[in-house]
Protein backbone atom coordinates (compact mmCIF):
# COMPACT_ATOMS: atom_id res chain seq x y z
CA UNK A 1 0.00 0.00 0.00
CA UNK A 2 1.23 3.30 -0.98
CA UNK A 3 3.00 5.04 1.71
CA UNK A 4 1.29 8.47 1.56
CA UNK A 5 -2.23 6.77 1.31
CA UNK A 6 -3.18 7.19 4.96
CA UNK A 7 -2.04 11.13 4.69
CA UNK A 8 -3.90 11.36 1.72
CA UNK A 9 -7.42 9.83 3.56
CA UNK A 10 -6.65 12.45 6.42
CA UNK A 11 -6.45 15.26 4.51
CA UNK A 12 -10.09 14.39 2.52
CA UNK A 13 -11.25 13.55 5.79
CA UNK A 14 -10.42 16.53 7.09
CA UNK A 15 -11.34 18.12 4.48
CA UNK A 16 -14.90 17.18 4.46
CA UNK A 17 -15.24 17.41 8.16
CA UNK A 18 -13.82 21.17 7.90
CA UNK A 19 -17.19 21.94 5.45
CA UNK A 20 -19.88 20.01 7.14
CA UNK A 21 -18.94 19.56 11.14
CA UNK A 22 -16.37 22.21 12.13
CA UNK A 23 -18.71 25.47 11.38
CA UNK A 24 -21.27 23.83 14.33
CA UNK A 25 -18.41 23.78 16.74
CA UNK A 26 -17.49 27.31 16.49
CA UNK A 27 -17.13 28.71 20.05
CA UNK A 28 -17.36 32.79 20.19
CA UNK A 29 -17.03 32.67 16.00
CA UNK A 30 -13.94 30.74 16.45
CA UNK A 31 -14.00 27.61 14.11
CA UNK A 32 -11.70 24.69 14.51
CA UNK A 33 -9.23 24.65 11.24
CA UNK A 34 -9.66 20.53 11.47
CA UNK A 35 -6.92 20.55 8.22
CA UNK A 36 -4.58 22.57 10.22
CA UNK A 37 -4.62 19.77 13.06
CA UNK A 38 -4.22 16.90 10.75
CA UNK A 39 -1.81 18.70 8.95
CA UNK A 40 0.40 19.55 12.24
CA UNK A 41 0.27 15.59 13.19
CA UNK A 42 1.05 14.48 9.33
CA UNK A 43 3.94 16.85 9.94
CA UNK A 44 4.79 15.43 14.16
CA UNK A 45 4.26 11.47 12.99
CA UNK A 46 5.49 12.04 9.34
CA UNK A 47 8.46 14.67 9.49
CA UNK A 48 9.28 18.13 7.73
CA UNK A 49 8.82 16.50 3.69
CA UNK A 50 5.44 15.07 4.62
CA UNK A 51 4.63 18.36 7.06
CA UNK A 52 5.64 20.99 4.33
CA UNK A 53 3.78 18.69 1.47
CA UNK A 54 0.56 18.07 3.11
CA UNK A 55 0.52 22.01 4.46
CA UNK A 56 0.62 23.34 0.92
CA UNK A 57 -2.27 20.82 -0.03
CA UNK A 58 -4.26 21.01 2.80
CA UNK A 59 -3.51 25.13 3.06
CA UNK A 60 -4.61 25.04 -0.60
CA UNK A 61 -7.83 23.13 0.37
CA UNK A 62 -8.84 25.35 3.12
CA UNK A 63 -8.12 28.55 0.80
CA UNK A 64 -10.78 26.70 -1.91
CA UNK A 65 -13.50 26.54 0.02
CA UNK A 66 -13.22 29.87 1.73
CA UNK A 67 -14.19 33.01 -0.08
CA UNK A 68 -10.94 35.21 -0.19
CA UNK A 69 -8.08 34.81 -2.35
CA UNK A 70 -5.90 31.46 -2.83
CA UNK A 71 -3.07 30.89 -1.82
CA UNK A 72 -2.30 32.73 1.88
CA UNK A 73 -3.14 29.85 3.77
CA UNK A 74 -1.10 26.95 1.74
CA UNK A 75 1.97 29.15 1.73
CA UNK A 76 1.53 29.76 5.80
CA UNK A 77 0.77 25.90 6.58
CA UNK A 78 3.42 24.90 4.20
CA UNK A 79 6.05 26.51 6.19
CA UNK A 80 4.13 25.52 9.64
CA UNK A 81 3.64 21.79 8.62
CA UNK A 82 7.66 21.77 7.82
CA UNK A 83 8.86 23.69 10.70
CA UNK A 84 6.92 21.17 12.53
CA UNK A 85 8.26 18.32 10.98
CA UNK A 86 11.45 19.62 11.50
CA UNK A 87 11.00 19.79 15.37
CA UNK A 88 9.55 16.56 15.56
CA UNK A 89 12.47 14.76 13.67
CA UNK A 90 14.65 16.54 16.37
CA UNK A 91 12.86 16.62 19.56
CA UNK A 92 11.91 13.46 21.52
CA UNK A 93 9.86 13.75 24.52
CA UNK A 94 7.15 10.57 26.29
CA UNK A 95 3.68 11.35 26.68
CA UNK A 96 1.59 13.52 25.12
CA UNK A 97 2.47 17.24 26.62
CA UNK A 98 5.51 17.82 23.91
CA UNK A 99 3.15 17.60 20.85
CA UNK A 100 0.45 19.43 21.74
CA UNK A 101 2.82 22.25 23.30
CA UNK A 102 3.92 22.25 19.78
CA UNK A 103 0.07 22.42 18.31
CA UNK A 104 -0.55 25.29 20.64
CA UNK A 105 2.57 27.15 19.12
CA UNK A 106 2.15 26.12 15.59
CA UNK A 107 -1.56 27.40 15.88
CA UNK A 108 -0.28 30.87 16.99
CA UNK A 109 2.47 30.91 14.43
CA UNK A 110 -0.15 30.09 11.90
CA UNK A 111 -2.51 32.05 12.46
CA UNK A 112 -0.29 35.18 13.15
CA UNK A 113 1.74 34.77 9.94
CA UNK A 114 -2.00 34.50 7.85
CA UNK A 115 -2.81 37.68 9.81
CA UNK A 116 0.45 39.06 8.40
CA UNK A 117 0.28 37.85 5.02
CA UNK A 118 -3.42 38.79 4.63
CA UNK A 119 -2.65 42.75 5.97
CA UNK A 120 0.24 42.41 3.41
CA UNK A 121 -2.23 41.93 0.48
CA UNK A 122 -4.77 44.59 2.24
CA UNK A 123 -7.21 42.25 3.03
CA UNK A 124 -8.99 40.60 6.63
CA UNK A 125 -9.47 43.26 9.48
CA UNK A 126 -7.81 45.23 12.41
CA UNK A 127 -4.37 43.21 12.71
CA UNK A 128 -4.15 43.76 16.76
CA UNK A 129 -7.82 42.89 17.20
CA UNK A 130 -7.36 40.20 15.06
CA UNK A 131 -4.91 38.80 17.38
CA UNK A 132 -7.26 39.42 20.06
CA UNK A 133 -10.53 37.97 18.59
CA UNK A 134 -9.25 35.08 16.82
CA UNK A 135 -5.80 34.56 16.69
CA UNK A 136 -5.04 34.07 20.33
CA UNK A 137 -8.94 31.80 20.63
CA UNK A 138 -8.19 29.94 17.90
CA UNK A 139 -4.64 29.07 18.81
CA UNK A 140 -6.65 27.91 22.63
CA UNK A 141 -9.40 25.89 20.68
CA UNK A 142 -6.81 23.77 18.61
CA UNK A 143 -5.00 23.34 21.67
CA UNK A 144 -7.91 21.78 23.55
CA UNK A 145 -8.80 19.61 20.25
CA UNK A 146 -5.29 19.05 19.73
CA UNK A 147 -5.60 16.94 23.37
CA UNK A 148 -8.73 14.57 22.34
CA UNK A 149 -7.96 14.39 19.12
CA UNK A 150 -4.17 13.59 18.55
CA UNK A 151 -3.49 10.88 20.57
CA UNK A 152 -6.17 9.04 17.29
CA UNK A 153 -4.93 11.00 14.79
CA UNK A 154 -1.54 10.23 15.74
CA UNK A 155 -1.83 6.73 15.80
CA UNK A 156 -4.12 6.68 12.84
CA UNK A 157 -1.34 7.84 10.40
CA UNK A 158 1.33 6.27 12.59
CA UNK A 159 0.63 3.12 10.64
CA UNK A 160 4.37 2.07 9.93
CA UNK A 161 5.01 2.55 13.80
CA UNK A 162 2.17 1.19 15.74
CA UNK A 163 1.60 2.57 18.82
CA UNK A 164 0.41 0.14 21.63
CA UNK A 165 0.17 2.97 24.19
CA UNK A 166 -0.92 6.51 23.80
CA UNK A 167 2.19 6.96 26.71
CA UNK A 168 4.44 7.10 23.77
CA UNK A 169 3.44 9.42 21.10
CA UNK A 170 6.00 11.72 19.63
CA UNK B 1 12.88 15.54 33.03
CA UNK B 2 12.13 14.65 29.42
CA UNK B 3 14.51 12.87 27.46
CA UNK B 4 15.81 14.86 24.09
CA UNK B 5 17.22 13.08 21.49
CA UNK B 6 17.76 13.02 17.72
CA UNK B 7 15.02 10.63 15.75
CA UNK B 8 16.63 9.56 12.63
CA UNK B 9 13.73 7.21 11.08
CA UNK B 10 11.96 10.15 9.93
CA UNK B 11 15.28 11.98 8.31
CA UNK B 12 16.50 15.50 8.13
CA UNK B 13 14.87 18.31 6.59
CA UNK B 14 15.46 19.68 3.05
CA UNK B 15 15.69 23.38 2.96
CA UNK B 16 15.22 22.91 -0.90
CA UNK B 17 11.77 21.70 -0.80
CA UNK B 18 10.71 24.35 2.10
CA UNK B 19 11.86 27.07 -0.56
CA UNK B 20 9.82 25.29 -3.82
CA UNK B 21 6.49 24.59 -1.84
CA UNK B 22 7.15 28.64 -0.73
CA UNK B 23 7.33 29.03 -4.17
CA UNK B 24 4.55 26.97 -5.17
CA UNK B 25 2.45 28.99 -3.08
CA UNK B 26 3.34 32.62 -4.10
CA UNK B 27 3.17 30.93 -7.81
CA UNK B 28 -0.58 29.70 -6.33
CA UNK B 29 -1.53 33.50 -5.09
CA UNK B 30 0.04 35.17 -7.95
CA UNK B 31 -1.86 32.59 -10.83
CA UNK B 32 -5.28 33.62 -8.56
CA UNK B 33 -4.96 37.07 -9.02
CA UNK B 34 -3.77 37.00 -12.70
CA UNK B 35 -5.96 34.39 -13.96
CA UNK B 36 -9.73 35.51 -14.74
CA UNK B 37 -12.52 33.99 -13.47
CA UNK B 38 -13.00 31.12 -15.87
CA UNK B 39 -9.33 29.99 -14.62
CA UNK B 40 -8.35 26.82 -13.13
CA UNK B 41 -7.90 27.96 -9.60
CA UNK B 42 -11.87 29.63 -9.89
CA UNK B 43 -13.11 26.49 -11.43
CA UNK B 44 -11.67 24.57 -8.46
CA UNK B 45 -13.37 26.70 -6.27
CA UNK B 46 -16.67 26.53 -8.14
CA UNK B 47 -16.06 22.76 -7.85
CA UNK B 48 -15.64 22.71 -4.09
CA UNK B 49 -18.70 24.89 -4.03
CA UNK B 50 -20.32 22.19 -5.54
CA UNK B 51 -19.02 19.13 -4.18
CA UNK B 52 -18.97 20.22 -0.46
CA UNK B 53 -22.93 21.06 -0.62
CA UNK B 54 -23.91 17.53 0.40
CA UNK B 55 -21.69 17.47 3.36
CA UNK B 56 -22.21 20.93 4.42
CA UNK B 57 -25.93 19.76 4.44
CA UNK B 58 -25.10 16.54 6.14
CA UNK B 59 -23.13 18.78 8.64
CA UNK B 60 -26.31 20.36 9.12
CA UNK B 61 -28.66 17.86 9.62
CA UNK B 62 -26.29 15.80 12.12
CA UNK B 63 -25.81 18.25 14.22
CA UNK B 64 -29.81 19.57 14.47
CA UNK B 65 -30.11 17.27 17.67
CA UNK B 66 -26.46 19.26 19.38
CA UNK B 67 -27.54 22.56 18.59
CA UNK B 68 -31.13 21.69 19.77
CA UNK B 69 -29.79 20.66 23.10
CA UNK B 70 -27.64 23.52 22.98
CA UNK B 71 -30.07 26.13 22.60
CA UNK B 72 -32.71 24.25 25.07
CA UNK B 73 -29.75 24.17 28.05
CA UNK B 74 -28.70 27.98 27.15
CA UNK B 75 -32.45 29.51 27.35
CA UNK B 76 -33.21 27.72 30.65
CA UNK B 77 -30.07 27.81 32.11
CA UNK B 78 -30.64 30.64 34.32
CA UNK B 79 -33.79 29.03 36.00
CA UNK B 80 -33.43 25.59 35.07
CA UNK B 81 -33.44 24.34 39.09
CA UNK B 82 -36.92 25.74 39.54
CA UNK B 83 -38.30 23.85 36.74
CA UNK B 84 -36.51 20.61 37.29
CA UNK B 85 -39.39 18.52 38.40
CA UNK B 86 -41.81 19.84 35.94
CA UNK B 87 -39.72 19.45 33.36
CA UNK B 88 -39.01 15.57 33.94
CA UNK B 89 -43.29 15.66 34.42
CA UNK B 90 -43.53 17.66 30.60
CA UNK B 91 -40.81 15.75 28.77
CA UNK B 92 -43.24 13.81 26.56
CA UNK B 93 -45.14 16.25 26.00
CA UNK B 94 -42.19 18.52 24.78
CA UNK B 95 -40.71 15.90 22.69
CA UNK B 96 -43.87 15.99 20.62
CA UNK B 97 -44.59 19.71 21.06
CA UNK B 98 -40.97 20.12 19.71
CA UNK B 99 -42.24 18.66 15.97
CA UNK B 100 -44.92 21.22 16.22
CA UNK B 101 -43.59 24.13 17.27
CA UNK B 102 -40.46 23.80 14.50
CA UNK B 103 -42.97 23.38 11.86
CA UNK B 104 -44.77 26.51 13.31
CA UNK B 105 -41.71 29.13 13.67
CA UNK B 106 -40.62 27.58 10.32
CA UNK B 107 -44.06 28.63 8.71
CA UNK B 108 -43.24 31.97 10.60
CA UNK B 109 -39.63 32.68 9.22
CA UNK B 110 -40.95 31.44 5.66
CA UNK B 111 -44.54 34.05 5.56
CA UNK B 112 -42.08 36.95 7.34
CA UNK B 113 -39.80 36.20 4.13
CA UNK B 114 -42.55 36.19 1.26
CA UNK B 115 -44.16 39.32 3.04
CA UNK B 116 -40.78 41.20 3.45
CA UNK B 117 -40.01 40.26 -0.86
CA UNK B 118 -43.52 41.05 -1.56
CA UNK B 119 -43.25 44.68 0.24
CA UNK B 120 -40.24 45.29 -1.39
CA UNK B 121 -41.38 44.12 -4.93
CA UNK B 122 -38.49 42.17 -5.59
CA UNK B 123 -38.46 38.95 -7.66
CA UNK B 124 -36.71 36.63 -5.28
CA UNK B 125 -36.33 32.73 -4.71
CA UNK B 126 -36.23 31.44 -1.45
CA UNK B 127 -32.87 29.00 -0.51
CA UNK B 128 -31.82 27.62 2.63
CA UNK B 129 -29.16 27.94 4.47
CA UNK B 130 -26.65 23.84 4.39
CA UNK B 131 -23.58 25.54 5.34
CA UNK B 132 -22.04 27.94 8.02
CA UNK B 133 -18.64 29.60 7.91
CA UNK B 134 -15.95 27.45 7.49
CA UNK B 135 -12.80 29.19 9.14
CA UNK B 136 -12.70 32.01 11.69
CA UNK B 137 -11.91 35.01 9.34
CA UNK B 138 -14.11 34.70 6.52
CA UNK B 139 -17.96 34.88 6.59
CA UNK B 140 -19.90 32.51 4.02
CA UNK B 141 -22.84 30.46 4.14
CA UNK B 142 -23.93 27.96 1.49
CA UNK B 143 -27.26 28.23 -0.08
CA UNK B 144 -29.05 25.15 -1.67
CA UNK B 145 -29.88 27.38 -5.00
CA UNK B 146 -27.23 27.38 -7.65
CA UNK B 147 -27.65 28.08 -11.89
CA UNK B 148 -29.96 25.57 -11.99
CA UNK B 149 -32.68 27.91 -10.18
CA UNK B 150 -31.67 31.31 -12.01
CA UNK B 151 -28.75 32.55 -8.98
CA UNK B 152 -25.87 34.40 -10.37
CA UNK B 153 -22.27 35.55 -9.20
CA UNK B 154 -23.44 39.05 -7.83
CA UNK B 155 -26.80 38.91 -6.85
CA UNK B 156 -28.08 40.54 -3.31
CA UNK B 157 -29.38 37.92 -0.66
CA UNK B 158 -31.66 39.11 1.98
CA UNK B 159 -33.45 37.77 4.60
CA UNK B 160 -37.12 38.88 7.05
CA UNK B 161 -34.09 41.94 8.53
CA UNK B 162 -32.79 43.15 5.52
CA UNK B 163 -29.61 42.40 3.66
CA UNK B 164 -27.64 39.00 4.19
CA UNK B 165 -24.98 39.38 1.82
CA UNK B 166 -23.57 38.58 -1.87
CA UNK B 167 -23.57 35.33 -3.77
CA UNK B 168 -19.45 35.22 -4.76
CA UNK B 169 -19.17 31.60 -5.94
CA UNK B 170 -22.39 29.63 -7.45
CA UNK B 171 -22.42 25.99 -9.15
CA UNK B 172 -25.84 24.46 -10.63
CA UNK B 173 -27.40 23.17 -6.88
CA UNK B 174 -25.98 25.54 -4.51
CA UNK B 175 -23.89 29.25 -3.98
CA UNK B 176 -21.73 30.53 -1.46
CA UNK B 177 -22.91 34.01 0.13
CA UNK B 178 -20.45 36.67 1.35
CA UNK B 179 -22.03 37.74 4.69
CA UNK B 180 -21.72 41.50 4.75
CA UNK B 181 -20.01 40.35 8.41
CA UNK B 182 -17.35 39.38 5.97
CA UNK B 183 -14.08 41.91 6.68
CA UNK B 184 -14.14 41.87 2.92
CA UNK B 185 -17.39 43.19 2.49
CA UNK B 186 -18.51 46.69 1.82
CA UNK B 187 -21.47 48.14 1.17
CA UNK B 188 -22.67 51.39 -0.09
CA UNK B 189 -25.20 52.43 2.32
CA UNK B 190 -27.13 55.93 3.28
CA UNK B 191 -28.50 56.51 6.69
CA UNK B 192 -32.44 57.10 6.31
CA UNK B 193 -32.83 60.18 8.29
CA UNK B 194 -30.14 61.75 7.01
CA UNK B 195 -29.68 60.93 3.30
CA UNK B 196 -26.14 60.85 4.43
CA UNK B 197 -23.14 57.94 2.62
CA UNK B 198 -21.33 56.15 4.02
CA UNK B 199 -19.74 52.19 3.75
CA UNK B 200 -20.93 49.59 6.08
CA UNK B 201 -17.93 47.32 7.11
CA UNK B 202 -17.76 43.91 8.23
CA UNK B 203 -15.44 43.26 10.85
CA UNK B 204 -14.32 39.57 12.06
CA UNK B 205 -15.43 39.54 15.47
CA UNK B 206 -16.93 43.11 15.85
CA UNK B 207 -20.32 44.16 14.83
CA UNK B 208 -20.72 46.41 11.60
CA UNK B 209 -18.68 49.26 11.21
CA UNK B 210 -19.77 52.66 9.43
CA UNK B 211 -17.26 54.18 7.78
CA UNK B 212 -16.62 57.38 5.62
CA UNK B 213 -19.83 59.48 6.94
CA UNK B 214 -18.95 63.24 7.35
CA UNK B 215 -18.85 64.39 11.05
CA UNK B 216 -21.95 66.63 10.45
CA UNK B 217 -23.86 64.46 9.25
CA UNK B 218 -23.09 61.43 11.51
CA UNK B 219 -25.81 59.36 12.82
CA UNK B 220 -26.99 59.11 16.16
CA UNK B 221 -28.12 55.29 18.15
CA UNK B 222 -31.49 53.97 16.52
CA UNK B 223 -30.70 55.18 13.16
CA UNK B 224 -31.71 52.68 10.53
CA UNK B 225 -29.12 52.24 7.06
CA UNK B 226 -30.18 51.66 3.97
CA UNK B 227 -28.44 50.60 0.77
CA UNK B 228 -28.01 53.56 -1.10
CA UNK B 229 -27.80 51.35 -4.85
CA UNK B 230 -24.52 53.04 -5.66
CA UNK B 231 -22.60 50.75 -7.57
CA UNK B 232 -25.20 48.76 -8.62
CA UNK B 233 -24.07 45.64 -6.67
CA UNK B 234 -26.95 45.70 -3.86
CA UNK B 235 -30.74 46.98 -5.11
CA UNK B 236 -31.71 50.59 -3.38
CA UNK B 237 -33.18 50.64 -0.11
CA UNK B 238 -32.73 47.17 1.52
CA UNK B 239 -32.13 48.03 5.42
CA UNK B 240 -28.39 47.03 6.45
CA UNK B 241 -28.96 47.58 10.05
CA UNK B 242 -29.29 50.33 12.54
CA UNK B 243 -26.77 52.48 14.47
CA UNK B 244 -25.93 51.15 18.10
CA UNK B 245 -23.04 53.47 18.75
CA UNK B 246 -21.38 56.99 17.48
CA UNK B 247 -18.25 58.11 19.21
CA UNK B 248 -15.87 60.68 17.62
CA UNK B 249 -12.29 62.21 18.74
CA UNK B 250 -11.52 65.74 17.55
CA UNK B 251 -8.53 64.42 15.30
CA UNK B 252 -10.80 61.58 13.77
CA UNK B 253 -11.56 62.57 10.34
CA UNK B 254 -14.70 60.57 10.27
CA UNK B 255 -16.42 59.24 13.42
CA UNK B 256 -16.59 55.92 15.24
CA UNK B 257 -20.59 54.40 14.52
CA UNK B 258 -20.90 50.95 15.19
CA UNK B 259 -23.89 49.11 13.13
CA UNK B 260 -25.93 46.09 14.18
CA UNK B 261 -27.81 43.86 11.58
CA UNK B 262 -31.34 43.70 12.09
CA UNK B 263 -30.97 39.77 10.90
CA UNK B 264 -29.53 36.95 13.33
CA UNK B 265 -26.40 35.91 10.71
CA UNK B 266 -25.42 33.28 12.63
CA UNK B 267 -28.50 31.65 13.04
CA UNK B 268 -30.12 32.13 9.80
CA UNK B 269 -32.13 29.10 8.29
CA UNK B 270 -33.83 30.47 5.11
CA UNK B 271 -32.83 33.49 2.89
CA UNK B 272 -34.29 35.26 -0.58
CA UNK B 273 -31.91 35.80 -3.37
CA UNK B 274 -32.31 38.73 -5.13
CA UNK B 275 -32.53 37.21 -8.86
CA UNK B 276 -30.89 40.21 -11.33
CA UNK B 277 -30.60 42.05 -8.29
CA UNK B 278 -27.83 44.47 -9.45
CA UNK B 279 -31.04 45.84 -11.55
CA UNK B 280 -33.57 46.01 -9.54
CA UNK B 281 -34.98 48.89 -6.64
CA UNK B 282 -36.53 48.28 -3.62
CA UNK B 283 -39.39 50.20 -2.22
CA UNK B 284 -37.84 52.76 0.33
CA UNK B 285 -38.30 52.32 3.91
CA UNK B 286 -38.34 48.81 3.21
CA UNK B 287 -38.10 46.90 6.64
CA UNK B 288 -39.78 49.31 8.79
Amino acid sequence: MNKAFPAIVALIAAAILQVSIAPHLAVFGVVPNIIFLVVVTLAFVKGPVAGGVSGLIGGLIFDLIGTSIVGPYALVLSVVGYTTGMLSANLFAEGWILPVTIVAVASLSAELAYGIVLAVLGLGGTFWRDVLTVMIPSAVYHTVLAVLAYPWLARLLRADRPMRSFRRLA
Amino acid sequence: MKRLEIDTRRGAGRPILLVGLVVAALVLTTLWYREGTGGPLHSMRRGIVAVSQPFAAAGTVITTPIRAISNWLSGLGTSRGDYDSLMAQNLELKQRLAGLEEAKLENERIRALVDFAKAQDLKTIGAGVIGRPTDSRQRSILIDRGTGSGVKVGDAVIAAGGLVGQIVEVSPWGARVRLITDSDSGVSVLVQRTRANGIVRGSIQGPLQLDFIDKTLAPVRGDVLLTSGLGGVYPKDIVVGEVTGVSSQQVDLFPTITVASRVDIDRIEEVLVIMGSTSTSAQPGGGE
